[in-house]
């Protein structure tokens, strides 16, 4: 009886075990640049946080358009007239997210140095982020993270539609 | 005698010396004191936390953002400061048969003194206009638009552009415009300059006229392509005589006179060959600086003010931006690769 009850013990451990393992090994193999909550917290945080915070959530070098910013002081000119202009990802949902590879590179931009920052910048984890908002259909570039929060690589639009 | 393969060595031995010598001819660039986390970006692109002790070598670049700065010291002769939200490089070039080497304030701000009176100095400035100096304590500024403004404290600064040339004592000042024009020279004591405030100003002026300012990127970019016209042009006919010199050293089966001809005719057509590479790659290289630390930084500017007004006037810009990108990659593109960028 006494061994019933513990070979029952053990099944229950193993199972919980296991369980265990299957959720976090879930939670881990889809990093946060790629997981449709975080990239909506790093979008909330975009359109709501201060500059400072977002030269924090800012990967540098930075990618807008076809243009490569080195300089935390041009990602804050960035920032700061975006936000100085009234434009924020604003009512933003995603459409997409897929893995940016290098060879994505002409989804951002079709030219050498675009090419070149998909091969050399981006986080192994990165991800093509398809966002549409009141101002149209942005592609944002995340990966990387800062505590829970993907980090943006970059972004692109509004697409003509 | 000499074999095939032995003169294949032979080349990759006088290649590797080349490099060499262009690293070890210049003035080892040491990092002496930090603030904050700049950032180092090496030579083939490589970004990476500067660090104490770090050799900053030929080809790299300092980042420095809001709350960061560096001194840099090289030996005893000069001490550099990178201050906060600049890009700092060292280049280098062949100038009258020597290596000098370039130190650039790409963007923001460096501040350099320089303890020797004699022997040879490197070359200074910011992406459109470079100094000479002679033991020298200076500032220099890069503007937004391509523009520099020099602050000599102590010695002297010689500044020399194509269409100006301009000599700086102690305490005086000088704006040099991206086009090259020096403007008047001025006393600084009682009117302290603070780089902020100049880059404010030029910032001001620069988006007055943005279309303007792409005149100028357009001019600062045709200067430096005459530069590699120059030195493509002289590196196809170093490489030229130096393969006719390499079929005959290859042909001579007298080893004596193999190691003679290789010494005296073929080493010296390859070392010009190298030369000529090394220069036509700092006006590519120069090219880029402008294009990343200029053109880019407008770009963000019109961008990010116009996200929702686009009008006539911002196409314009747009139209102007796009075909003066299109120029640069086909000017500057075949001679620069994915690990510049």
């Amino acid at each position: 009886m006494k061994t019933k009850r513990s070979l029952w013990g053990i099944s229950l451990a193993l199972a919980f075990s296991l369980l265990a393992m299957l959720s976090f090994a879930s939670c881990s193999s889809v990093p946060p640049s790629q997981k449709a909550s975080r990239v909506e917290k790093l979008v909330e945080e975009l359109n709501t946080e201060d500059t400072e915070r977002l030269i924090e959530l800012s990967a540098r070098p930075f990618l807008l358009d076809a243009e490569i910013i080195n300089r935390e002081e041009d990602v804050r000119i960035l920032w700061t007239n975006l936000r100085d202009s009234g434009f924020s990802f604003a009512n933003a949902y995603i459409l997409s997210i897929d893995p940016a590879l290098p060879a994505h590179f002409a989804r951002f931009s079709n030219d050498p140095e675009t090419q070149a920052y998909f091969e050399k910048y981006l986080s192994g984890d990165a991800a093509l982020v398809q966002l549409q908002t009141d101002y149209g259909r942005f592609l944002l570039l995340t990966g990387s993270k800062l505590g829970r929060i993907p980090l943006i690589y970059g972004f692109t639009g509004p697409e003509v539609q | 005698m000499f074999n095939q393969s032995s003169i294949q060595r032979f080349i990759a031995v006088l290649g590797f010396g080349l490099c060499l010598l262009f690293t070890v001819s210049a003035q080892n660039t040491e990092v002496s004191y930090i603030e904050g986390s700049p950032r180092l970006r090496d030579g083939a692109g490589a970004l990476s936390i500067l660090d104490y002790g770090i050799l900053v070598r030929t080809g790299d670049s300092i980042i420095t953002g809001r709350s960061d700065q560096v001194e840099l010291i090289q030996g005893d002769a000069a001490t550099i400061t990178v201050w906060p939200d600049t890009v700092f490089t060292i280049r280098e070039m062949q100038v009258e048969g020597q290596n000098e080497q370039v130190l650039t304030a790409a963007a923001g701000a460096v501040g350099m003194r320089f303890n020797r009176l004699a022997g040879r100095e490197p070359r200074v400035g910011t992406v459109a206009t470079v100094a000479g100096i002679r033991g020298t304590e200076l500032r220099i500024y890069a503007g937004p638009d391509g523009s520099s403004l020099f602050v000599v404290d102590s010695g002297l600064v010689f500044i020399e552009t194509d269409s100006s040339a301009v000599e700086l004592g102690p305490d005086q000042a000088v704006e040099v415009s991206a086009t090259g024009l020096a403007g008047e020279v001025f006393s600084v004591i009682g009117r302290e300059t603070s780089h902020a405030d100049w880059v404010d100003a030029r910032t001001q002026l620069l988006l007055k006229d943005p279309v303007a300012a792409l005149l100028d990127v357009r001019f600062m970019l045709s200067d430096f392509r005459s530069g590699l016209e120059e030195w493509v042009m002289k590196y196809n006919e170093a490489k030229i005589q130096s393969d006719a010199a390499y079929a005959e050293l290859v042909k001579i089966e007298d080893k004596e006179k193999q190691t003679e001809y290789r010494d005296e005719v073929w080493t010296p057509l390859s070392i010009q060959t190298g030369n000529s590479v090394l220069n036509y790659r700092y006006y590519a290289l120069s090219a880029l600086s402008i294009r990343r630390y200029v053109l880019g930084p407008l770009y963000v500017q019109m961008r990010s003010r116009n996200m929702l007004k686009q009008d006539a006037s911002y196409q314009t810009f747009m139209d102007e931006y796009a075909a003066l990108l299109e120029e640069f990659r086909s000017d500057f593109g075949p001679y620069l690769n994915s690990l510049d960028y």
